[in-house]
Formats: C-alpha cells, sequence, structure tokens
C-alpha cells in the first residue's frame, strides 16, 4: 500500500540492533565508556567533596615522561601526572559535553522544527530565517564568540556547542513534521476538533521522535570532538583534564618520543566518535528504514 | 428521504482555490480552482452520491467541508448557519457533527495509539464520556463496526486494511456525528471487503441515523447507496438529482459518457462514448462551459457561455444542450 506502515514494536527494534556484529560492539565500547564517565565523575566528587588532591592531580616531577609500564599503564605527562586517570576524567567532561550540549540543542531544535513545520507560513519564515542565519556564520567561530562572552571553562563549552547546533535537529524535524502535517490521521485529528498543541505533541511527535534519538547519536560525538577542539586552543576547559588539554600538552614533546599521552588520548576520542557514529546509524536503520537514504 | 426539508448541510457557490506562487517573492500568479462554485443540499437521514473522474476536486470538496482547506469564497451552512460566522465553541460542535473517513485506511490511524486511544479520544475531548467509560465506550463501538472488542488494545498494523477501515469509522461514529463524509473510502479495498464495508456504512446510517456524502468514483457503489447523485466535472457539479434519475436518464453529455463507460454487470453496455482529448487544466479551465472541449454534442454558444442551472424533473443541469427524457 502506502509506505506508512507502523513500525513494528520494540522486539524488532532490539534484534536489529543486536544483530549486526559490529552494532554489538559498538554498544559495548559505548556502555564501556559511560562507566568510565561514571567512575570518572564519582572521583571527582569524591575528592571534590572530601577536599584532597585527586590522584590524576597529583604533581610528581621525578616521574615525567614515564612509558607505559605496570606503575602506570599508559605513562605519565610531562608533570608526573598518570595518563589513565586524566583519560578517565577526560571521558568525564566529554560525557558533560555531549549530554549537556545535546539536552540544550535538541529542544530548541525539536520544538522550533515542531511550530515551523506544523503551523506553516509566516511561522515557517520566521524560524527558518533564524536557523538559516545560525546556520551561515561558520560553526566554530561562532562557538568561540559565545564562549568568549560566556568566559573560558564549561558554561561557555555548554553554551556554546548547545546554542549552535539546534539548526540541524531543527531543520530534520521541521522536514519530519511537515510530512506528516498532511497525512490523513492528522486530518482526521483535526477533523475530530482537537487542539493545535494536542495534534503536534501527541500525534504527530511521537511519529517523529526517532529522529530525536537519531540526532543525538550525531550530536553527542560532535560535541565531544568541537569540545576537545576548543579545549586544544586554550578556550574551553580550564584546570581540569581534558582530551583537548592532554593532546594539546602532550604535542609538546611527541618529537621527542613520548607517545604515549598522545596515542592513548587520540584513540579514545576516535574510538568514541566512531562507535557513536556507527551506531546513529544502525538505530536510524532500526528505527526508520526510510531515513537510510537521507544521509546526513 | 426528506429532502424538502431544511438541508442539514448546505453549501452554496463554494471555491475552493489555491494559489500557485512564482518567484523569491512567493508572487501569486494564477489559481487551481480545485472547486470552483459549488452548490449542494445534503438532507437529514439522505445519502449524496458525489461521483466525478480523479483530480475533479471531490476530495477538496470534502477537505474544504471538513473546514481543512479554507474556501475562497461561499458558504458553507450547517443548520442554517454559515461556518465563516461561528463561534469558536459552535465551530467545536461543528467539526464533532461532521466527521470524514479517509480513503487509505493504512495512513489514517496513528501507528504510534492503540485502538482504545484512538477511538475514545475524540468523545474525551469533547467530554462525551468519562474516562471511566472509555473501555465500554469503545467496546460498543467496535462491536458495532463488525470488530471484537479485544481489538482496542492492539495498534493499528496488526490489522487488515478493511480492518483498519472499520477502526477509521468507529473512531469518526466515536463522537456521534451527523453527517459523514466517505473520501473515497472504499477504494483502496479487496472487493469483496467493499463489499462489507458498504454494507456496514448502510446498517449503520440506520443505527446511528447519519447522512452521507459519499464520494467514490465506482457507479456501482454510488447505485448501492446513494439517494441523490450529484456529479463533477472540473471544480464544477454538473448534474444532480436522485439516483434512479441520474442513473437512468442522465442528462448532462458527462454523465452519460461516464454512465456508458462503466462496466455493467452481464457485460451489456450501452452504445460508447468516447470522450476525446483529456481533462483540462485547473488552473486555466476553458471559457463557457468546462466541458466543451470534449463534449460530443457541443456548438458555439458552449464555448463562449457558462450555463447556468437549468431544472428539469428535479435533475438540475449545468447544461445548454441537456437532453431530457420526454
Amino acid at each position: 500500500m502506502t509506505g506508512t506502515e507502523s513500525i513494528p514494536k520494540r522486539q524488532h527494534f532490539r534484534s536489529v540492533l543486536w544483530q549486526g556484529r559490529l552494532t554489538r560492539v559498538c554498544l559495548v565500547i559505548v556502555a564501556v565508556y559511560t562507566l568510565m564517565a561514571l567512575y570518572g565523575e564519582g572521583v571527582y566528587q569524591w575528592y571534590t567533596w572530601s577536599d584532597q588532591v585527586a590522584p590524576y592531580q597529583v604533581q610528581n616531577l621525578r616521574e615525567r615522561f614515564q612509558p607505559p609500564g605496570p606503575d602506570h599503564w599508559m605513562g605519565t605527562d610531562s608533570l608526573g601526572r598518570d595518563v589513565m586517570g586524566r583519560l578517565i576524567q577526560g571521558t568525564r567532561i566529554a560525557f558533560r559535553v555531549g549530554i549537556v550540549t545535546s539536552l540544550i540543542a535538541i529542544p530548541i531544535g525539536v520544538l522550533l522544527g515542531c511550530l515551523a513545520g506544523y503551523f506553516g507560513g509566516k511561522v515557517d519564515d520566521v524560524i527558518v530565517w533564524i536557523y538559516s542565519t545560525f546556520a551561515s556564520i561558520p560553526g566554530l567561530l561562532f562557538i568561540l564568540s559565545i564562549a568568549m562572552v560566556v568566559g573560558k571553562g564549561l558554561l561557555g563549552i555548554y553554551l556554546g556547542i548547545g546554542l549552535t547546533t539546534w539548526v540541524g535537529v531543527c531543520r530534520l524535524i521541521r522536514a519530519e513534521v511537515l510530512k506528516h502535517r498532511e497525512r490523513p490521521y492528522v486530518l482526521a485529528a483535526r477533523g475530530l476538533g482537537y487542539s493545535h498543541a494536542r495534534i503536534l505533541f501527541r500525534h504527530i511527535l511521537p511519529n517523529v521522535a526517532h529522529i530525536v534519538i537519531i540526532a543525538f547519536t550525531v550530536r553527542f560525538p560532535a560535541s565531544i570532538s568541537t569540545e576537545v577542539f576548543m579545549s586544544f586552543l586554550g578556550i574551553g576547559v580550564q584546570g581540569e583534564p581534558s582530551w583537548g588539554l592532554m593532546i594539546n600538552s602532550a604535542r609538546l614533546r611527541l618529537w621527542e618520543g613520548v607517545w604515549w599521552e598522545m596515542t592513548f588520548v587520540t584513540l579514545a576520542v576516535f574510538l568514541i566518535v566512531l562507535s557513536f557514529n556507527l551506531l546513529g546509524d544502525a538505530l536510524r536503520d532500526a528505527l526508520d528504514p526510510r531515513l537510510r537514504t537521507d544521509g546526513n | 428521504m426528506s429532502t424538502k426539508a431544511e438541508p442539514l448541510l448546505s453549501i452554496r457557490d463554494l471555491k475552493v482555490w489555491f494559489p500557485v506562487q512564482r518567484g523569491i517573492l512567493a508572487r501569486t500568479v494564477g489559481h487551481i480552482r480545485a472547486v470552483d462554485g459549488i452548490s449542494l443540499d445534503i438532507g437529514s437521514g439522505e445519502v449524496l452520491g458525489l461521483v466525478g473522474e480523479s483530480g475533479c476536486g471531490k476530495s477538496t470538496l470534502a477537505r474544504a467541508i471538513m473546514l481543512l482547506e479554507p474556501p475562497h469564497t461561499g458558504q458553507i451552512c450547517y443548520g442554517g448557519r454559515d461556518v465563516v460566522g461561528m463561534s469558536r465553541l459552535q465551530l467545536r460542535d461543528y467539526r464533532r457533527q461532521v466527521q470524514i473517513v479517509f480513503q487509505d485506511p493504512f495512513a489514517a490511524l496513528n501507528p504510534r495509539r492503540s485502538v482504545l486511544e484512538i477511538v475514545t479520544e475524540g468523545p474525551l475531548q469533547h467530554g462525551l464520556i468519562g474516562r471511566g467509560g472509555a473501555v465500554s465506550a469503545c467496546g460498543q463501538l467496535l462491536r458495532d463496526v463488525g470488530l471484537h472488542e479485544d481489538a482496542m488494545y492492539r495498534y493499528p498494523h496488526e490489522f487488515s486494511g478493511g480492518q483498519r477501515q472499520r477502526i477509521c469509522i468507529a473512531r469518526a461514529l466515536s463522537v456521534r456525528p451527523k453527517l459523514l463524509v466517505c473520501d473515497e473510502a472504499l477504494s483502496a479495498l479487496d472487493v469483496s471487503v467493499q463489499a462489507q464495508v458498504l454494507n456496514l456504512l448502510k446498517d449503520l446510517k440506520e443505527k446511528y441515523g447519519l447522512s452521507y456524502l459519499f464520494i467514490t468514483h465506482d457507479l456501482h457503489v454510488v447505485r448501492f447507496i446513494a439517494d441523490r447523485i450529484a456529479v463533477m466535472y472540473l471544480g464544477r457539479v454538473v448534474e444532480t438529482g436522485t439516483r434512479d434519475q441520474v442513473l437512468a436518464t442522465p442528462a448532462h453529455p458527462y454523465t452519460q459518457a461516464l454512465l456508458a463507460s462503466a462496466p455493467q454487470p452481464g457485460g451489456v453496455r450501452g452504445p460508447k462514448v468516447a470522450l476525446p482529448g483529456e481533462t483540462p487544466s485547473a488552473s486555466a479551465p476553458p471559457p463557457g462551459c468546462r466541458f466543451h472541449p470534449r463534449c460530443p454534442i457541443a456548438v458555439e454558444t458552449c464555448a463562449v457561455v457558462d450555463p447556468v442551472e437549468q431544472n428539469v424533473q428535479e435533475h438540475k443541469v449545468h447544461c445548454h444542450r441537456a437532453t431530457f427524457p420526454v
């Protein structure tokens, strides 16, 4: 008949996700990272609460540039700090950035996208104008300027990334709502006299919600790499171990053969971004096979 | 049938035009005249069959009646009151009393909601039933449309086309409407299922005291269910009359051609009238009679003067050369 076959329920979703071996590996990797981030958060909170210097901050100049060994599995950095401990703390920061920026960007994108797609006309014109304006400014410059205004540090990163990346989500949601607006089930709901809010949020939104999940898996790694880059430039995280800061400091001694800090951190970034992106693709297939050709 | 009394729904000179926009400033350069001056009455308890080829504006008319498309000009009067002048509350009541069943039962049900939610949301929103009465009301409706009560806990994708269309009918009936617009409600179904749903609609009409606006291109369906028939061509109604009059003694050459093209049971067919050419575009309808470029009996007047309605034997025909039976 038409392409509106409803998506079979959860068992299908699960089986699709578990069937691909690659997807399963990605899920496991993401799970391991999540645990690392939670562990890192726990460690951080514990040492903050007990007012001690956390082990990953302890400087020991006599143990500078130790290669990986039994004491330090991933070696030590230029101040003799344990690379593995700092890597785990970097995971914590990365996850915070990924989650918080998604929590800022996705609601804005979903709300504006819904309104633009559903009401059309003037509302649509205004929202499209806004996001086109945002999209026309080079992303990183915009993020940098927001971060400069709010000040260096995590808050600047949250706002900078969060307030600029809703555009993609908004666009996707708008297109999808536009498609659903003319579906007979929506027309029937209008014919039954339901309010616009009810039709939009109770009827249409659940049918476009898969985009939110997909958008999250796309946004998350993108935010992480942006954070790494910002911290690398020195306008990101201050005073706490972040992957970007670690790469920046590791780069100085790389030519002297201090390979371990750079290697392990870039590997960490590479793995998480790759896993999330592959997982996003798998999720997209599982949630909506028709989206497969969209590519974004 | 009470066609003499005050009609339930009365449409006067309704036009639904869609602007055609060009350029970056979205200048309006013309209009698609999907519905271009239609007047129709639907009496209480009456079934009006609306037939016509695809693209002639049948569905647009249905959507205009459902207030899903704003009319360009013209009136839609319900119970003697124009919907344009209605207050919010009256409009809400109008929306409740006029319901629609769509062609495609696969797209007409929200895949994320259970049948119980689909069927009871309307009456709950309109305050016709309370939360506590939802399950029993839903059960009753499902029984009325020939489904098992257990269906209410399932989701649309678990049903066949015919069953889904029954759910759509139950959803429409849930708010106790007076008029049901069936927009090609049977076209997407298998023939055997069509017959079942058609019989169901006929039974429900008596049980719920409904009127139907039955839009279709299938003349057999109209023959079975309609009291009166209106024939549409290119945004206009060209002929209206009682079922028997229109089917037995069509007066408009388009109706004659339409009837002649329909296969008859038993293989008997009347004289074949093949219409030359194609339906003109609704954005630039021909002057004079819309049908004249394809009409087998057109004369010069037809190309110039738009025919007015003629009343003969309760037929209403828009044609200069209408041939009425003696």
